[in-house]
């Protein structure tokens, strides 16, 4: 195969061009109010979105070629790797996901603008601006700063491979669908910023782009959960999440993603918090690309190796422009953006969104706090300080706990009002059914705290999102229907609505699914063959040791038979290997699920005598986080195929407000 | 009664589904819970229970012998600290400057309920929606609700 990589650099060097070109067509197509110059703008976007392709193209056919000449083939492929392996190389360095972020965001800023309602030129115009100045950046990037395409001489005749931990099946998906969520928030951002600076303030800019949120935010949400699931079958230490800063830097822009979708439905409903959302959504995206620069820029290892690193010096600059600019769009703005309505009452679904939003706000601030506290530490005092899983857990659990009782209480309560009276009577079984769930698991023998205050909480959100598809359904029940019938009536008629409520079941389940490891069970041995180890209800006995050789690894393959009450229920097969490229140890876990419990089997060392160490949990009801995953995704299906939203009411009268300004 | 069968059958679902997952905590489980509350010295920003190198497995059986040797949590950290510096601890210290990481998240969760149950409150107050509510009879209420079910499930 002959490698195309020479044209990759050139490529990125012309779409650069091209993007200046676009940016300055829209720029002045906004400002001189000539819409024709904007669609001009949009084809000069389309050929820089051409160009970024072809350097994908490029790069992809060096890796497959194994064209050793370019520095990043050679650092991230090598002969022995499969296939599909070899793709997931394109986003496995820092030049190529840097490529891959920029590919997907000329692609959606092509479909984004081509696509947008014909509303106004003059927001277009604006948007595709925003959306040229952000791509002009990464072009920048990865022709001066991060450069994919670096060529190596003498080229070697094999490359360093892709590290053993991402050769998994999960990494084909989890970083294309972190991205594909990352950069996807580009364009609400951009439509938000647009709407600021053309003065379009009313509802177009977020009705435009709002499948590009619910998309972007379904693609990041399956791609955090992915990321837990390969981290629970590929690293070996029985969990799915660890709080660690490249985690956490995925997490913090689903946090006010959530809280923006949750929010722009009161903008949506009663034209309130516009300046709440605006801001929201200015934070969603500096934060995707924050975290970006977080796991990208070596500031997380030390802050000496972020000044000595090739990116982290452009992307500080780059996002207090964004920090800054948008927020003083926003105070330029800031009459235009009062709200034209009231609330009517403390009880009202609005104080529930409001009371969500802060809650979410909260939890992000702690994450990112957390996250970069070490960080200031050093910078402060000199002295770098740990923050680790303990304090996440222990600031961020009371707050997500209040949240899963934000989400039970929200459908209880109707828009604008609702008297105690009626809250108390339609709270009753909800909150029946949690007190159900709490004094069961008391009787069980549960005691922690917080496991039964969770378990309880989601018996009672359960019921109350529940008991909205069951009114929903009697109507069509009413009308003959059978139930089955009638609950895909009430879903299909109304898919914000209900798939909304699809997400939040499948959040639930996630919810039984984390509150079910307080009660993990652990054990290590050292074993020679024939020995046994307990863990939880379980007898493992060392069985057998097979001993084999590829191109790629040196495998120790384990046989664990699984004993349950003096019956043998299962065989594990748990692999130590070595891989030659990397010189380096790669256990594979082997996993019995059930929706009771994981047993998690691991060999952290096998010696030359065979004697191995073991190591083994038991997970209770991890498998619900999976099923809650998929519920959440079929949710995410009904909510993108919904329809716009019903319309807002109408003003309510002698309210004071400033009109809403036509584009001039 | 719908209700209570309803209420019943999450109870036996609970039941059968989460009872046996109360363990009871042996010198391995204050190894692994130690183990999770310091930071590993072998691998960069991982707990010494996330670790999975050769010198991290040692170390967690080494607590575990503390343990069983009946050491308490807070003799092992000391010792834990005195071997390999403070930063071993998963998180700072609630004193001096280092009480900061803990006291601003919740500093910054109540300012931000307080702001926004003081406007929350506000707006309620300053509410521009003149229309009087009458309450409702009961039957009228149930029509309501039926209608609007209705008029949801069009929309």
């Amino acid at each position: 195969m002959q490698s195309l990589g020479p044209l990759g650099h050139p490529s990125l060097i012309v779409a650069l061009g091209f993007v200046v070109l676009a940016g300055a067509m829209f720029v002045a197509s906004a400002v001189k109010q000539r819409p024709q110059w904007s669609d001009s703008g949009q084809r000069a976007l389309r050929v820089a979105a051409g160009l970024v392709v072809v350097a994908v193209v490029a790069l992809l056919s060096a890796l497959f070629s194994h064209d050793f000449s370019f520095e990043y083939v050679a650092n991230y492929s090598s002969r022995s790797l499969s296939g599909p392996y070899t793709l997931t190389a394109l986003w496995g360095g820092m030049q190529g996901s840097l490529l891959f972020w920029t590919f997907l965001l000329t692609i959606y800023a092509v479909i984004a603008l081509k696509t947008a309602p014909a509303i106004s030129a003059r927001l277009v115009a604006w948007a595709g601006a925003v959306l040229s100045g952000i791509t002009l950046f990464f072009l920048t990037l990865l022709v001066v700063a991060a450069d994919p395409f670096t060529r190596l001489a003498p080229a070697p005749s094999d490359g360093q491979g892709l590290n053993p931990l991402l050769q998994s099946p999960g990494m084909l998906i989890h970083p294309p669908l972190l991205y594909t969520g990352f950069v996807g928030f580009s364009i609400p951002f951009a439509f938000a910023m647009s709407a600021l600076l053309s003065r379009r303030l009313e509802d177009t800019w977020f009705t435009a782009t709002r499948r590009w949120t619910l998309f972007a935010w379904s693609a990041l949400s399956i791609g955090i959960v992915l990321g837990g699931a390969w981290a629970y079958t590929e690293l070996g230490w029985g969990g799915y999440w660890a709080w660690d800063p490249v985690e956490n830097a995925s997490f913090l822009p689903w946090l006010t993603a959530t809280a923006f979708l949750h929010s722009v439905i009161i903008q949506e409903k009663r034209r309130m918090l516009k300046v709440w959302n605006m801001s929201l959504i200015l934070l969603t995206y500096v934060l995707a690309v924050f975290g970006t620069f977080l796991t990208r820029s070596g500031i997380l290892s030390s802050i000496h190796t972020f000044t000595e690193g090739p990116i982290g010096k452009w992307f500080l600059p780059f996002l207090a422009a964004m920090l800054i600019g948008g927020l003083a769009v926003i105070a330029i703005r800031f009459d235009d953006l009062r709200s034209e309505n009231r609330f009517d009452s403390l009880l009202s679904r609005e104080s529930a969104f409001l009371a969500n939003n802060v809650l979410f706000v909260a939890a992000a601030f702690t994450v990112l706090w957390g996250t970069i506290y070490p960080i200031l530490s050093e910078v402060t005092t000199g002295v770098r300080l740990s923050v680790g899983p303990p304090f996440f857990d222990t600031v961020f659990l009371p707050i997500a706990i209040a949240i899963v009782a934000l989400t039970g209480i929200g459908p209880l309560i109707s828009w604008r009002r609702m008297s105690k009276g009626a809250f108390t009577r339609i709270a009753r079984l909800p909150l029946g059914v949690g007190a159900v769930v709490v004094v069961a698991l008391g009787l069980e023998g549960v005691h922690s705290l917080g496991a039964l205050l969770a378990f309880g909480l989601c018996g009672f959100t359960a019921a109350a999102i529940t008991s909205e598809f069951v009114r929903g359904s009697r109507v069509y029940r009413s009308r003959g229907a059978s139930w089955l019938t009638s609950l895909a009536q009430t879903i299909l008629r109304n898919r914000r609505r209900y798939g909304g409520y699809i997400v939040h079941l499948g959040v639930l389940l996630i919810v039984i699914g984390l509150a079910g490891s307080s009660f993990r069970a652990e054990r290590q041995a050292l074993l020679d063959r024939g020995q046994s180890m307990h863990v939880g209800r379980y007898t493992l006995t060392y069985a057998h040791l097979e001993r084999s050789s590829t191109a790629e690894k040196f495998i120790n393959r384990v046989t664990v038979t699984v004993a349950r009450g003096g019956r043998d229920i299962a065989t594990l097969y748990p692999q130590r290997n070595f891989h030659f490229a990397q010189q380096q140890p790669q256990s594979e876990v082997a996993i019995r699920t059930n929706p009771q419990e994981d047993l998690y089997v691991v060999v952290t060392s096998v010696d030359p005598s065979g004697a191995i160490a073991l190591r083994a949990f038991v997970n209770p009801l991890t498998w619900w986080i999976w099923v809650g995953a998929a519920v959440m995704a079929l949710g995410m299906g009904v909510l993108l195929t919904g329809g716009p939203t019903a319309a807002a009411p109408k003003r309510a009268p002698g309210v004071v407000r400033e009109p809403v300004l036509a584009a001039k | 009664m719908k209700t209570f069968v309803g209420i019943a059958g999450v109870a036996l679902a609970v039941v059968l589904v989460v009872a046996p997952i109360a363990t009871a905590a042996g010198p391995q489980d204050i190894a692994n819970s130690i183990s999770e509350h310091v930071m590993s010295p072998f691998c960069p920003g991982v707990t010494l229970h996330d670790c999975p190198s050769d010198n991290a497995i040692q170390l967690r059986s080494q607590i575990a012998a503390w343990a069983a040797r009946g050491w308490s949590v807070q003799r092992i950290m000391a010792k834990l600290v005195a071997e390999y510096g403070p930063d071993i601890r998963a998180v700072p210290s609630d004193r001096g400057a280092s009480r900061l990481v803990w006291l601003l998240p919740s500093i910054a969760l109540v300012l931000g309920a307080g702001t926004a149950g003081v406007l929350a409150w506000r707006w309620s107050r300053t509410s521009t929606d003149p229309t009087p509510r009458p309450a409702l009879a009961s039957h009228d209420r149930q029509r309501l609700e039926e209608e609007l079910a209705l008029i949801r499930n069009e929309s």
